[in-house]
């Protein structure tokens, strides 16, 4: 088999679930898509299904593993809705690059933002905030940005300061917040979360 | 592969939780791993971090993504920053895998296996000589732990490690822990892996804990070493010419002195065997 044309099939089969979905009933099908010849669609079909759900259900758990520790305070506060989102979030493959975990991090809480747009219920609005707020911190981290600055549609403070003591924070009020982070040399950040009492945005 | 390699001892891969217990515990840890990926584009501060460490360790520069398997050959952009890093480090030598981690534009996000055939060894050694212009320190090279079986292999998993190796002069970071891994889950015998392996190109070697899941045996790197992986590490260490040995640990990452046990074990291999003093 044409290596590139193997491997690149392989990469797909791994990370897109709707693909191997395919591979699972329709070899042929695929394989004609693919271009690949009779020998090609042969091997195609010789790999082992449970080897490579197994593969894949692995790198899903890996993708979910670093958006746990990127984004603490919402997984702990979803505890395993986390993961049940996620999953559902990582049906698209990861993003390219040396940045990826943090990039699908970020696309994860957009993810989380678009689920609470949708009328979802199974991600409080306010989660939703606070996985913004976490993303905002990832965003500082990497050192690209000197000054950030977002708006909640609660008020972060008190669940943020339960959230270390207590795996179920009290659902906040619903009143604006407003966070703005500045970074200064040696690494160190000032960092304001405070109520907007008015509307002036 | 040069032979003049230094003999570094015991080390350990560096994670952020054991910074300052390192600089404690100096005596203990006689090289560091680094992986380099967290240090390509990186902000100043995690810059900064290397240049401390740099400062007080050996390191040693561990890639994970330039993919040298990938028939369309490497990334020329994360060569470039990767060429940057190692030839700054200037470390002994650097390691990559034997796997590939993209192909056709598609991100795996994780080490995966190549077909075992003389085509992927030849795309292989193809790559590692475009990055050796690149890259001056010596290069080693790591089995990884492998799940799918792609089907048209022309050898073993041993016979295809030693035709990398024998074929782009590289010497080999041989993980104990990963051998194991894959016996366990395929069913074969690691330690006549042995028998196949040039074992006189073994340069570093790797080990850790992994778990059980679904009974298959996972590489997480998040527990003890079992008495398996000691015993294909001595092994190992009675016939190859071992420079360093490294415990990887990724997950419950507990104190650093809940791991020098650990690193004590190793080194005293390496002294049953004369590796180092
Ligand atoms: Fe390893």
């Amino acid at each position: 088999m044409g290596l590139s044309r193997l491997q690149g099939v392989l990469a797909q089969l791994y990370v897109d679930a709707e693909l191997r979905e395919r591979w699972h009933t329709d070899v042929v099908g695929l394989a004609k898509d693919f271009g690949l010849t009779a020998e090609e669609t042969e091997q195609l079909a010789a790999l082992s299904a449970w080897q490579v759900d197994f593969f894949a259900k692995s790198l899903k758990n890996k993708r979910l593993g670093q958006a746990r520790k990127l984004l603490p305070s919402t997984a702990k506060v979803l505890g395993r809705s986390f993961a049940r989102e996620f999953f559902a979030y990582a049906e698209r493959p990861i993003p390219e690059g040396i940045d990826k975990h943090r990039l699908d991090t970020l696309r994860f809480v957009d993810f989380l933002g678009r689920r609470v747009n949708e009328g979802n219920d199974a991600v409080p609005a306010w989660v939703a905030d606070l996985a913004r707020y976490e993303a905002a911190w990832l965003e500082l981290r990497k050192g690209r940005s000197v000054f950030e600055m977002r708006m909640f549609r609660y008020d972060l403070r008190k669940p943020l300061n339960e959230v270390g003591v207590t795996q179920d924070p009290s659902v906040p009020l619903r009143r604006r917040s407003m966070a703005f982070w500045i970074c200064l040399p040696r690494g160190r950040v000032v960092h304001w979360l405070f109520p907007v009492q008015y509307t002036f945005f | 592969m040069d032979k003049a390699l230094p003999s570094l001892g015991v080390g350990i891969g560096y994670r952020e939780p054991i910074l300052s217990e390192l600089f404690l515990r100096r005596g203990s840890v006689d090289f560091l791993e680094i992986v380099a990926d967290h240090y390509l584009d990186a902000p100043r501060e995690k810059m900064k971090e290397l240049e401390l460490l740099s400062e007080n360790f050996i390191l040693v520069p561990h890639a994970i993504n330039l993919s040298l398997g990938t028939a369309e050959g490497v990334d020329e952009d994360y060569l470039g920053k990767l060429a940057a890093l190692v030839n700054w480090l200037d470390p002994p030598w650097w390691s990559e895998h034997i796997a590939f981690t993209r192909a056709g534009g598609v991100e795996i996000g994780h080490l995966s296996p190549l077909p075992r055939t003389r085509q992927a060894g030849d795309v292989f050694s193809r790559n590692v000589e475009r990055v050796s212009e690149r890259i001056h320190p010596p290069l080693i090279l790591e089995n990884i732990t492998w799940l799918v079986d792609i089907p048209g292999a022309e050898m073993s998993e041993a016979q295809f490690v030693a035709s990398v190796a024998d074929q782009t002069g590289c010497g080999l970071l041989l993980d104990v822990t990963n051998m194991y891994t894959n016996a366990v889950n395929h069913g074969f015998d690691a330690s006549a892996m042995l028998e196949v392996l040039p074992m006189d190109r073994v340069v570093q070697l790797h080990f850790a804990g992994g778990h059980t899941q679904e009974g298959v045996l996972i590489d997480s790197h998040g527990y003890a070493t079992p008495d398996e992986v000691w015993d294909l590490m001595g092994s190992v260490v009675a016939r190859a010419p071992v420079k360093g040995i490294l415990l990887e640990r990724d997950e419950n990452i507990p104190p650093l002195d809940a791991l020098l046990p650990e690193l004590e074990q190793a080194r005293e291999i390496g002294r049953r065997y004369r590796r180092w003093d």
